[in-house]
């Protein structure tokens, strides 16, 4: 996938959010990328808001 | 040297709407969709989910974790468990957390966090991990 990936910031530190600007051209494999992403996202804030905060099932 | 942001679960919790945008450049851990699978309620979430999933693995934007991750892991809580780094208790509680840690120094990425103090736990045993608070990576 050709997405452009910054070095570190000229200060040396990790970039952050604004150093991925997004694609200017996207192609159909990147489309339904943002739009399931998009949709699973909201469906995240959704069941939160139903349900509450999720239970830590990773330990 | 190029990095990439690799979520982990608390952020994406956290953070959604800032996830949602950075959907061209970040690389998730199958990690985390283990816990938002275990954890999910509705069918309809479920299914949103699994579509989120296969568009990551056709973008080749999924990390999964090799037989050999598995080993390397082991091998890093070993050492925290001699070197006496953290209790077991906690040790414990570190596992998926250490696997996405381990994706993220092979894939050359960097880990966002709201669990920072986590993650500098398993940096004393594993060097060469890059962390950053969420916050401060959406600029909060």
């Amino acid at each position: 996938m050709s997405t452009k990936k910054p070095k570190l910031n000229s200060n040396g530190s990790l970039p952050t959010a604004k150093d991925f600007p997004p694609p200017e051209r996207l192609t159909p494999e990147l489309e339904e990328l943002r739009d399931a992403t998009r949709e699973a996202m909201q469906a995240l804030r959704e069941e939160i808001k139903k349900y509450g905060e999720k239970p830590d099932f990773r330990h | 040297m190029a990095k990439s942001p690799i979520f982990d679960t608390s952020s994406i919790i956290e953070h959604s709407e800032r996830v949602e945008s950075l959907y061209h450049s970040a690389l998730f851990p199958s990690i985390v969709f283990f816990e938002l699978i275990a954890t999910s309620t509705d069918e309809s979430t479920y299914k949103k989910y699994s579509r989120w999933h296969k568009a990551l693995k056709r973008a080749d934007r999924m990390l999964t974790p090799t037989e050999n991750d598995w080993w390397e892991t082991a091998r890093m809580i070993r050492r925290m468990y001699l070197g006496k780094i953290a209790q077991e208790t906690k040790l414990k509680t570190l596992r998926m957390d250490a696997l996405i840690a381990r994706l993220a120094v092979k894939n050359d990425g960097f880990v966002i966090t709201v669990e920072v103090d986590d993650f500098e736990l398993i940096k004393k045993a594993m060097p060469d991990l890059q962390i950053i608070s969420a916050s401060k990576f959406f600029g909060e």
